[in-house]
């Protein structure tokens, strides 16, 4: 029998132990978005490509242009029950439209059929919360960081197999510098409450990304009352970015934009995983990724008053 | 029936021999002290000159060597640093010699405080896995502000950073929290002060740390990785006397003295970074706190009540606290800290039976309170772990020791959240635990030893119950060189969620119904011997699995409401590797080599696609050199040098955004990438210190430290973030590790 040499098991240990790294290589894949809202027309759709990290990505110069799209709407048999065929929007090369219009169920499944130009399919299936109403509101209008905040109540939106998710979105129908509460003043445009400024002069672009703000999903045992039917959403003040008008929004999401919005987050960091530790997003599109979710809303408008000074 | 039988047959074909051959042996035993202060001294050496009998003193500084045949000896009891103390005893027929040593220290100058790790002071250390830290080699190692316990561990083979800013020990491919940290036999849950940049434990006032890298014996439990076992001082049993140290970061003192039949000691560390904080925000430097101060108090009291028991009360008391206003209306309050006590009874029932007995308590907390705009966002977050423990040791002949014991008690955990003034989460764990084990020590021949242990742990949160077999073996060749192997299963019934950049917020969980304990089998192989020039070398390599691992899964936003099971990942790993430890711990140029070769990965279903991957912090190869080079009776000149393959990181490959997103002002961006499928650029940096010593103003002893952490300015990488551009482009940030030289003085005094 013939020895084993030490001196190459010593470099096949060595080799074994050898860092392991799975080159970063950019794979064009396809790219979906298309949001249905319950009770709403079927929306629009784009269809995009994905780019290499060091290249850009222009959502309205690398669309997929001859596609062919399809929304299947499908029964609880899984049946197709009515189809929905899309065409490209002229003008574009990305955005896609129902070719004719149908309203979106709450409750419903949909199913995204895409044959893409090289033949490949993009698949995905999103089953849309239910509907749900604004019951009561406690006030019109409140005073900022005043004793009373604002509430509503809801009855609470179903989804299948799970607790519903919601998301708060708050939006300034009054977006200006000078309409800015102190928190964003500052986180904006690096102003205390002891800086004497000159609203005008400031640059309002940067306002773009506040006008609307949106809390994370959050399970419904955050707004449920031990024993009652109905859910008590409200507005903390840190949410309130604009004095004035406000629209809020409370929307009961599915699961690919629940999915889709958490992965997203521990992407940008700030999860347990350690720094430079980047997961795939979970987002329930075969052939492809992106987003074909649903979600039902319900809308107010309350006045957020500047406190007296 | 049958297997009960084959065992009791097994046990006294084992032990009968001896007993009828050793015929009216005697005992020796006793307790080791250090001469000048009365301190015992953990793992010193005793042995009967020319016999092959020996014994190393246990943590309580006792040692029992049986099966003596009547005669007369020479006893040698020896510790590194002390002179070798010899006693000739004569040993009639069936008799218990009481023998308490005490060791006068050697003289020792600047060159002969090292690391500890030789064959004539630290028997134990040789052990498979075991690795031993002095203070004084903590004290004197290079180090950012501050000498930490666990930044001096760091450099051992076999345990890595995670990045400059953590002092978390990553073992053997283990997590933090698969390490089991022990002060005074009392865990301790957040072992960090600055939120991860240090460990919790003042250097002045520890007398023993050692840590067991895997394959721990039974006596050691509740972790599937690796033990930290830290010991306080007792306190001076001759004198009153004390230590001041000045440091840039915290200054730190410590009194001791004696009490009738027993001594004292008192130790507290505090963060003096008051003035430099009030500096930079006169600078109106961003982000500066309005306070942050951390300080520690650990305080012990040891009395002998009698030649044969001994009461020991201990206790440590530390907090972090935080003040920082992050922007107008929003700031942060922290306060984060531990709170252990125990109290020993050590009780010799014979010369052959020692037993100690302890109450622990251990309380760690951490209180964030983010107001934001007059949103309060609050968490309450608490462990309550008390507990019992006792150890009883039995040397049964010079070829047989037994030990045996249990540990139980109550871990209780807390967390309530609220959020805006509302509660959103309350989760209370209340769950009773206990461990018994048994081990065994047998020599059946002089050059071959067998540690064999069982250990039989439960957790009641779920009902979990396993048992943890431990073997080890050593065989020591003629011209003593040590062959070892072990074979251990470990369980786990806690977690914990944290993360590498900020300790402050730890959050530990348990088992439950639906989440069953961690587990994994461990294999280790050791060969340790000296070489010529007073160098040591010892090579361990080892294989071990890591079993239904559970973890706080990072995709959850909110917790409010979901069942308890489903806040975890279920997963697994392995990790292997070999070390090769090369040290000198006498003469005037001393120190160590370290490398390690090390393999680890994890897999969970909802990450890599369910692959294997390896986790952030596993390094291929990992090199530590340490120099001492004595440049005369009064300096020392310590180099520490670290090089180790970049880390593992996810490079992204793809990018897209989502510009239609209805629910928010933003475009949702996101990467394609391969999970930690590439590495950061190889690690490495000098650190460079200087002591010097002498006497100061004739009253006390001085010791000046100047040193440079990364003396050449390696821009270290900690992790690339990625920001999408407005233009449609991602840019790649580096951040770095500590980038820049960083010195550090420190002026210390002990009278």
């Amino acid at each position: 029998m013939r020895r084993a040499n030490p001196t190459i098991l010593l470099l096949l240990l060595f080799v074994a132990a050898c860092d392991t790294t799975t080159e970063s290589v950019h794979r064009s894949e396809p790219v979906v978005e298309a949001y249905l809202e319950a009770g709403q027309p079927l929306p629009r759709l784009r269809l995009t490509e994905t780019s290499p990290i060091d290249g850009t990505y222009d959502p309205w110069g690398i669309g997929l242009g001859a596609a062919t799209v399809r929304v299947h709407e499908v029964g609880e048999g899984g049946e197709i029950t009515w189809t929905a065929r899309y065409e490209l929007l002229q003008g574009s090369s990305a955005v896609y439209a129902p070719v004719e219009d149908r309203t979106v169920l709450a409750g419903a499944t949909y199913r995204l059929d895409v044959v893409l130009p090289d033949g490949g399919r993009l698949e995905a299936e999103t089953v849309v919360p239910d509907a749900f109403e604004l019951v009561d509101r406690n006030a019109d209008e409140v005073v900022y960081q005043g004793s009373e905040q604002f509430e509503i109540e809801l009855t609470p939106s179903g989804s299948r197999g799970r607790e519903p998710i919601y998301i708060i979105t708050i939006e300034g129908l009054d977006p200006r510098p000078a309409r800015l509460t102190p928190l964003y003043l500052d986180a904006i445009y690096e102003l205390g409450p002891e800086d004497a400024f000159d609203p005008d002069t400031l640059d309002v672009s940067e306002l773009t990304e506040f006008i609307v703000v949106s809390s994370p999903p959050l399970n419904e045992a955050n707004y449920r009352k031990e024993g009652e039917s109905t859910i008590t959403a409200w507005l903390p003040w840190f949410s309130v970015v604009f004095y004035g008008p406000n629209r809020i929004r409370v929307s009961a999401v599915d699961d690919n934009i629940y999915d889709f919005i958490r992965y997203q987050a521990v992407q940008r960091g700030g999860s347990t995983l350690s720094p430079g530790e980047i997961p795939n997003i979970l987002d329930g599109v075969e052939g492809g990724v992106g987003v074909f979710g649903s979600y039902a809303s319900v809308e107010v408008v309350v006045e957020i008053l500047e406190p007296p000074s | 029936m049958i297997r009960i039988a084959l065992l009791v047959a097994l046990v006294a074909t084992v032990l009968l021999p001896s007993a009828v051959l050793a015929r009216q042996p005697a005992t020796v035993s006793g307790f080791v002290r250090d001469g000048g202060s009365g301190e015992t001294l953990i793992l010193a050496n005793v042995v009967l000159e020319d016999s092959g009998m020996g014994a190393a003193t246990n943590t309580s500084g006792w040692y029992s060597i049986g099966g003596i045949p009547p005669g007369s000896y020479r006893v040698l009891a020896s510790y590194l640093g002390y002179r070798t103390a010899a006693y000739d005893v004569s040993l009639g027929p069936d008799e218990h010699y009481r023998l308490d040593i005490e060791l006068e220290r050697s003289g020792v100058t600047v060159g002969e405080v090292v690391i500890e790790a030789s064959r004539e002071s630290a028997e134990e250390a040789r052990q498979l896995g075991v690795a031993r830290l002095s203070t004084a080699t903590i004290r004197t190692l290079p180090t950012v502000l501050e000498p930490d316990v666990f930044r001096s561990l760091q450099l051992l083979p076999g345990v890595k950073a995670a990045s400059d800013y953590s002092s978390g020990l990553y073992v053997r491919g283990g997590s933090p929290d698969q390490t089991l940290i022990l002060l005074d036999r009392t865990t301790v849950y957040n072992p960090t002060h600055f939120f991860g940049f240090f460990s919790t434990f003042n250097p002045d006032a520890i007398k023993d740390v050692r840590l067991y890298k895997g394959g721990f014996p039974a006596e050691y439990g509740g972790r599937i990785g690796s033990v930290v076992d830290v010991y306080n001082k007792d306190g001076n049993r001759r004198r009153t006397g004390g230590s001041l140290s000045i440091g840039l970061l915290a200054s730190r003192a410590l009194m001791e003295g004696p009490i009738p039949g027993g001594s004292w000691m008192v130790a507290f560390r505090r963060s003096t970074l008051e003035p430099l904080l009030a500096a930079l925000r006169a600078a109106e430097v961003d982000g500066i706190p309005d306070d942050f101060h951390f300080y520690d108090l650990n305080a012990k009291v040891n009395l002998d009540l009698s030649d044969s028991d001994r009461m020991s009360l201990a206790g440590y008391f530390g907090r972090d606290a935080l003040d920082l206003e992050i922007v107008t209306d929003t700031r942060l309050l922290l306060g984060y800290g531990n709170r252990t006590g125990s109290l020993g009874w050590v009780h010799v029932f014979s010369d052959e039976v020692f037993s100690s007995f302890t109450l622990t308590s251990s309380h760690y907390f951490s209180r964030p309170d983010f107001l934001i705009a007059k949103t309060v966002v609050s968490r309450d977050n608490q462990v309550d772990d008390l507990s019992m423990k006792a150890d009883v040791e039995y040397t049964a002949s010079d070829r047989i020791g037994v030990k045996g014991g249990f540990w139980t008690g109550v871990f209780t955990f807390r967390l309530r959240d609220v959020f805006d003034a509302r509660e959103s989460m309350s989760e209370r764990i209340s769950a009773p635990y206990g461990a018994g084990y048994v081990q065994a020590s047998w020599m059946p021949a002089a050059d071959l030893t067998v540690l064999g242990g069982l250990r039989a742990s439960w957790f009641g949160e779920g009902d979990h119950a396993r048992l943890e077999p431990r073997i080890s073996i050593e065989y020591t060749t003629p011209p003593g060189v040590r062959l070892q192997a072990g074979y251990g299963r470990y369980a786990q019934y806690l977690t914990l969620i944290s993360n590498e950049a900020f300790s402050g917020l730890d959050i530990w969980l348990t088992t439950a119904d639906g989440v069953p304990p961690a587990y994994g089998d461990q294999f280790v192989t050791g060969v340790k011997g000296r070489l010529p020039g007073r160098v040591d070398l010892e090579v361990e390599g080892y294989y071990r699995t890591m079993r239904s691992i559970f973890q706080f899964d990072p995709f959850l936003i909110d917790v409010s409401g979901l069942p308890y099971e489903k806040m975890f990942l279920f997963g697994q790993g392995y990790a292997y590797g070999a070390e090769v430890l090369l040290s000198r711990t006498s003469g005037r140029v001393s120190g160590q080599v370290g490398y390690t070769l090390g393999t680890t990965r994890r897999r969970f279903p909802e990450l890599n696609e369910g692959e294997y991957f390896p986790p952030k912090y596993d390094r291929t190869h990992d090199l530590t050199a340490i120099l001492n080079f004595d440049l005369s009776r009064r300096w020392r000149l310590t180099t520490v040098f670290t090089y180790a393959t970049g880390q593992a990181y996810t490079e992204p490959a793809s990018q897209y955004r989502l510009v239609d997103f209805p629910l928010g002002g933003t475009e949702l961006q996101a990467v394609i990438s391969p999970f930690n499928g590439a590495r950061l650029p190889d690690y490495h940096r000098l650190d460079v210190g200087f002591v010097n010593r002498g006497r100061f103003l004739g009253f006390a002893d001085y010791e000046l430290q100047l040193q440079v952490i990364n003396a050449y300015a390696r821009r270290n990488i900690w992790f690339y973030f990625f920001d999408f551009e407005d233009d449609g482009t991602v840019s790649r940030e580096e951040v770095p590790q500590i980038p820049i030289p960083v010195p550090n003085i420190s002026f210390s005094l002990a009278f």
